[in-house]
């Protein structure tokens, strides 16, 4: 193993659940290439070309130095990292630099063993098949080849994703072929017998006919049309079976059992069973297709149908739409329909005359009620049923016959012809309802109600002559509307004027003297202040014409309704 | 809306009521405080930043003497407030007639009697 430098950085790179089951199962087997014997001189050269560089890079020839590096040989040699799912190991206790990924589940079934298999020779290839593999997480099969029976000796020839595999082998030969399945997880079935199946090409007729009539040592030299051989003979080392060898034929009607074909041209051929490793052809016509894979770049179907069917991503025509067999179009027919309803891109599920949700190009519609778990946006909304919803916030406005929001409501407009429920709710425009019923609490911006402010103190406060006593103040931050002022005091002892003053200016005085003792004192009145903070202050004072040495004033209120509507 | 008491530094509740969230603090004026909660003047007051029942008053009647009267304590007679600093307080009319004597002594409740001559 040449030396690597341990301190590679990089980027990790993606590797696929079946790469981590190869490298659990080892080096693979891969095949030796073998010497073209003959073949266009052109091709010849390329061909040894390309087994030099691969024989290179292998280490099989040429320097060390040429060898290429796996990932498998870095990781044997403690400088990679695997990482599965999150755990990563590696193969010794020195970690290098470099991580590699692996996505996905594996899994770990054993594909079965291949059956069916059989292997028919033509005159320079023989066709292997197989029948359908028939499980889950097929991945391709893989064909081995040995010129014996003993498949100790036999070694991969190629996969195949298809029930078939050609194996090219350009003239007369004799092998044996086994066949493996293998998984997406690279797991790798049985081998479908343990004795090989043959396969044999056929004697090519050109070949034998050239070797019988050209050669002079053949009895047959210089012979034409046709020769007929009643046993076996060897000509220059080449073995020529017996038979009938025609040069040219033309043959007006011809029943075959068993035909070996080269090359044929056929003008109309109806062939009840067909199989074939490549079919190039400019039109199809069938009843019935089928296939483990269709791959095409562009299909086109008149009607397609499928039991089940597995898409990646589906494009339809800008006029085409989708639907099922009973919603005949966009407004007709209960099921799905979506697609191009005359140059308008819309949307129907359920029953076009009952519960629905269908999108007509300009509004959602949802007939029978909606449950939003999470967050329902919209600029408006038009409930014809009941609204259900962890939160909402519409832009606009918003429409249902009942609503239930577990959390909270947001929306410019409101109309709820039922009932509306929510843990809370704001609404920056209107909320217009017949009734509103508050278990607690009404909020309402700019406190745009009448707001009730007030002070009371039981004990008596002690008023002199001379000079107002402040026994009641309150202080209201007003918005500028009127604020109706209701006031009343217990005069228990000598005489006392009464008057009240909002900040320093007196709005409402009794006038001395003051007859009113031992009574419960009580006015009203209205005043507008004017926006801002105000306090209001009910006074007090002795009487002149009292003969006790102080008033008291007991039960003193104040209280301020701010009357906004 | 919020209760609200204002009450003066000896704790005494000089008045409550009730005022939208955001008046609470405008209802102090110099000198006195404000705290959110329910109280009366007649039957709490503030202690330790907390609103208290005020506790029962000691004094009693006996005969034409008050006695156990906090000290100090303002006696009302048919409302005129008389000072007194002792613990007991005979009584003297001059004129027969039904008093209402009122024993108040902050943070003490109230006591009043009813005494006839």
């Amino acid at each position: 193993m040449s030396n690597v430098d341990p301190n590679i950085a990089g980027t990790p790179i993606q590797l696929n659940s079946n790469d981590l089951s190869a490298l659990m199962r080892g080096d693979p087997k891969l095949p030796s290439i073998g010497n073209p014997a003959s073949g266009d001189a052109a091709m010849l050269q390329a061909v040894n070309a390309i087994k030099e560089i691969v024989e290179t890079r292998e280490g099989r020839r040429g320097s060390a130095l040429d060898q290429t590096v796996t990932w498998r040989d870095l990781f044997a040699n403690g400088l990679a990292q695997f990482n599965v799912n999150g755990e990563s190991f590696s193969a010794s206790s020195s970690v290098g630099a470099v991580s590699m990924a692996v996505d996905g589940a594996l899994d770990v079934t054993v594909p079965p063993a291949a059956t069916g298999f059989s292997a028919t020779g033509a005159l320079a290839s023989i066709v292997l098949t197989w029948d359908d593999p028939g499980y889950g997480n097929h991945a391709y099969a893989e064909v081995f080849r040995a010129a014996t029976s003993s498949l100790t000796d036999a070694v991969s020839l190629g996969t195949s994703r298809s029930r078939f595999y050609v194996d090219s082998v350009n003239g007369v030969a004799t092998y044996y072929y086994w066949v493996r399945f293998v998984s997406t997880s690279d797991i790798a079935g049985p081998y479908n017998a343990t004795l090989g199946t043959l396969g044999q090409t056929g004697t090519d007729p050109a070949k034998a006919l050239a070797l019988l009539t050209g050669e002079e040592s053949s009895p047959y030299f210089g012979a034409f049309p046709f020769i007929v051989l009643n046993s076996a003979t060897t000509i220059n080392g080449v073995a020529v079976p017996a038979g009938v060898y025609v040069g040219d034929a033309f043959i007006s009607n011809g029943t075959i059992t068993n035909a070996k074909i080269g090359n044929a041209a056929i003008d109309d051929a109806k062939i009840a069973n067909l199989s074939a490793a490549k079919i190039t052809a400019g039109d199809i016509d069938a009843d019935r297709m089928s296939a483990n894979i269709v791959a095409a770049t562009t299909g086109k179907f008149s009607t397609l149908s499928a039991l089940t069917s597995s898409l990646g991503t589906v494009t339809i025509g800008s006029t085409g739409f989708l639907r099922t067999t009973g919603a005949t179009a966009y407004a007709t027919g209960v099921g799905i329909w979506m697609g191009d309803d005359a140059g308008t891109y819309k949307f129907r599920i359920g029953d076009p005359a009952g519960n629905r949700i269908q999108w007509n190009g300009t509004t959602l519609t949802v007939v029978g009620g909606g449950t939003f778990s999470g967050a329902l946006s919209a600029a408006t909304g038009t409930f014809a049923g009941s609204l259900s919803a962890a939160t909402g916030t519409f832009a606009g406005s918003l429409s249902a016959a009942t609503g239930t929001f577990a959390g909270s409501l947001s929306a410019a407009t409101g109309t709820f012809s039922g009932s509306l429920s929510a843990a809370n709710g704001t609404f920056s425009g209107t909320l217009t309802a017949s009734a509103v019923n508050a278990v607690d609490t009404i909020n309402i911006a700019g406190q745009a109600v009448t707001i009730p402010l007030s002070a009371y103190t039981d004990a008596d406060a002690a008023a002199f002559k001379g000079s107002y006593t402040t026994v009641q103040q309150v202080t209201i931050t007003s918005t500028g509307a009127p604020i109706a002022i209701i006031s009343s005091v217990y005069n228990s002892f000598g005489s006392a004027l009464i008057r009240l003053v909002r900040d320093s200016t007196v709005l409402f005085q009794t006038i001395d003297p003051y007859p009113n003792l031992w009574a419960q004192f009580a006015f009203s009145l209205s005043d507008t202040p004017g926006a801002g903070s105000h306090t209001y202050y009910l006074q007090a004072m002795q009487s002149s014409s009292s003969s006790a040495s102080q008033a008291s004033l007991g039960k003193r209120s104040i209280v301020l309704l701010e009357t906004k509507r | 809306m919020k209760n609200f008491v204002v009450y003066d530094n000896t704790g005494c509740i000089q008045r409550y009521g009730s005022c939208p969230d955001d008046m609470l603090a405008l209802q102090a004026s110099d000198g006195l405080m404000v705290m959110e909660g329910i109280g009366r003047d007649d039957a709490h007051y503030v202690l330790n930043g907390a609103i208290v029942a005020r506790p029962q008053n000691t004094a009693q009647l006996a005969g034409m003497q008050l006695m156990i009267v906090p000290v100090p304590a303002t006696i009302r007679i048919n409302g005129i407030p008389y000072q007194s600093t002792d613990a007991t307080v005979d009584l003297d009319f001059t004129y027969p007639g039904s008093y209402t004597i009122t024993v108040a002594a902050f943070p003490y409740l109230d006591k009043t009697f009813t005494v006839t001559v």
